[in-house]
């Protein structure tokens, strides 16, 4: 049992890992064009804008579950495998993409347009701005968001079983619920918890830390 | 140094999803300014009267929709965007509140537009220092701006103005958001900074009292265009630009010695 609890507790690390790492990679820059394209902001493209926010606004609509087989043709192609810890990351990653955009866009927005219009009197481009204003005052909203993130992707993860994923919440339904064995489901879920609370931790600490 | 030639602005009101639609305001209709280099020039005029986009236009924040702005002999509403870029990098800019990056300190922001420049960074931290020191802050480079006074942040702020030697400075009401002593030690700062560096100061501001203490010169804004401009020392006391700096009031009310009371600034040394 404590093998098996280790071995679902490191898959369900390295599934929230890397689909965390592409979510942010992602999520960021589609953040980042959600504001400086819409109305009055740093580079206004109403028409992108639309699309940029229709296209975020369907994948936070489709269910989890239904999006995990939907798109197994894509990951084929993306991971070369359709089942295992590799194949959750793709599906992971398309529905963390779009909910961390909107965080991103909204921490974005909090920061004052007084300082993106000292960027431009200073004569900056809105690279610069990007880069040198807008995401360093925004920083520990956007850490903030990290957390919560990853905080969602793990309990996705949990259903990425689906697929053949592994980790902690597959272990609770398949050989905890189905299999009967309720001291691994409270294993799994006590893990599950405690990796929750660590992450969490984590995070506020960090996002307190950048403010001043 | 600046010159405003039949300057437009217009902000066009966009259909509201209920109700009618309402007006466009006509911000600037056909405003001519004229400001000597080195000279410090004051606009008032009551609130809403354009001042703001005033300013703003003159660094095309604000990009007029008709006429002229000639700073250092170049129309910034003919250059790309590169070299208005470029054209901003000799005009500095202060704001009523500031406008400091919360997350960095003190040094730091003032290093900011150095470092968009591509200085290096210790020619940042150097520059960024000797700055600080200047405006009287030289124990407060790593300070975030939450440690600050209001007085102390304006003098980051100008410090990070001037960081790219501007050969003109714009301020927004820098003083409005201050207590009247401090207001007074950072408009003698200014003044100070002018001497020392030749600087062309364009103010605009609500109060009296700042023409009165630091300008040369000012201009009565109202309904979007120049009612009347003039330099102080000439400035006849009944005029509409005299009775908005109640400079007639003022005179009435000392002995009568001299015509034009101007308050002065007491003068503040900075180490
Ligand atoms: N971005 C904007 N959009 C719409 N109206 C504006 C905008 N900026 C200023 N205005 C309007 O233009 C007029 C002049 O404003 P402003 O220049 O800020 O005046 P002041 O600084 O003299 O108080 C006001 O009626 C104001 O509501
Ligand atoms: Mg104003």
């Amino acid at each position: 049992m404590r093998e098996a609890l280790e071995l679902a507790t490191w898959e369900t690390l390295y599934m929230v890992g890397w689909s965390a790492l592409w979510t942010v990679v992602l999520g960021l820059p589609l953040g980042v064009l959600l504001v400086v394209t819409s109305r009055g902001h740093l580079a206004t493209v109403p028409a992108l804008n639309a699309v940029l926010g229709a296209i975020v606004n369907i994948g936070r609509s489709l269910p989890f579950i239904i999006l995990l087989v939907a798109v197994v043709p894509l990951t084929r192609t993306l991971a070369g495998t359709s089942i295992g810890p590799n194949a959750a990351i793709v599906p992971l990653t398309i529905a963390a993409v779009p909910f961390f955009a909107r965080i991103v866009e909204t921490s974005l927005r909090e920061v004052d347009a007084g300082l993106l219009e000292t960027g431009q009197a200073l004569g900056a481009s809105r690279l610069q701005i990007i880069r040198k204003i807008l995401l360093p005052e925004a920083l520990p909203g956007l850490v903030a968001g990290i957390t919560i993130t990853v905080v969602a992707l793990i309990s996705y993860s949990a259903m990425a079983g689906v697929v053949g994923a592994g980790g902690l919440g597959d272990l609770a339904v398949r050989r905890g619920y189905q299999g009967y064995e309720t001291d691994i489901t409270v294993a799994c879920v006590i893990a599950l918890v405690a990796l929750v609370q660590a992450l969490q931790s984590l995070g506020d600490f960090l996002a307190r830390r950048l403010t001043h | 140094m600046i010159t405003l030639s039949d300057v437009h602005k217009t902000f066009r009101a966009r259909r509201p999803l209920f109700g009618a639609k309402k007006p466009d305001v006509h911000a600037l209709n056909g405003v001519d300014l004229h400001v000597q280099p080195g000279e410090i020039y004051g606009v008032v005029g009551p609130s809403g009267a354009g001042k703001s986009t005033l300013l703003r236009s003159i660094n095309l924040l604000e990009r007029p929709d008709r006429g002229s702005v000639i700073v250092n002999d170049q129309d910034l509403t003919t250059l790309s965007a590169t070299k208005l870029r470029h054209a901003r990098h000799d005009i500095g800019m202060i704001f009523q509140h500031f406008n400091l990056l919360a997350r960095s300190t003190a040094i730091e922001n003032v290093a900011l537009p150095l470092q968009l420049q591509g200085l290096s960074k210790t020619q940042r931290r150097q520059r960024a220092a000797a700055l600080l020191e200047r405006v009287g802050l030289a124990d407060k480079l790593d300070a975030y701006p939450a440690q600050l006074s209001g007085g102390q942040k304006q003098r980051v702020a100008i410090a990070r103005a001037l960081a790219v030697q501007p050969k003109v400075l714009l301020s927004d009401e820098a003083t409005s958001a201050l207590d009247s002593e401090t207001a007074d030690e950072v408009l003698a700062l200014i003044r100070q900074l002018r001497d020392d560096f030749g600087l062309t100061v364009l103010l605009i501001t609500h109060d009296p009292y700042v023409v009165r203490s630091i300008c040369d010169s000012a201009a009565l804004l109202q309904d979007g265009r120049i009612a009347q401009a003039a330099a102080l020392t000439e400035l006849t006391p009944d005029s509409p630009l005299a009775r908005r700096l109640k400079i007639a009031t003022l005179a009435s009310e000392t002995t009568g010695s001299t015509r034009h009371r101007f308050v002065d600034v007491p003068e503040v040394s900075y180490a």
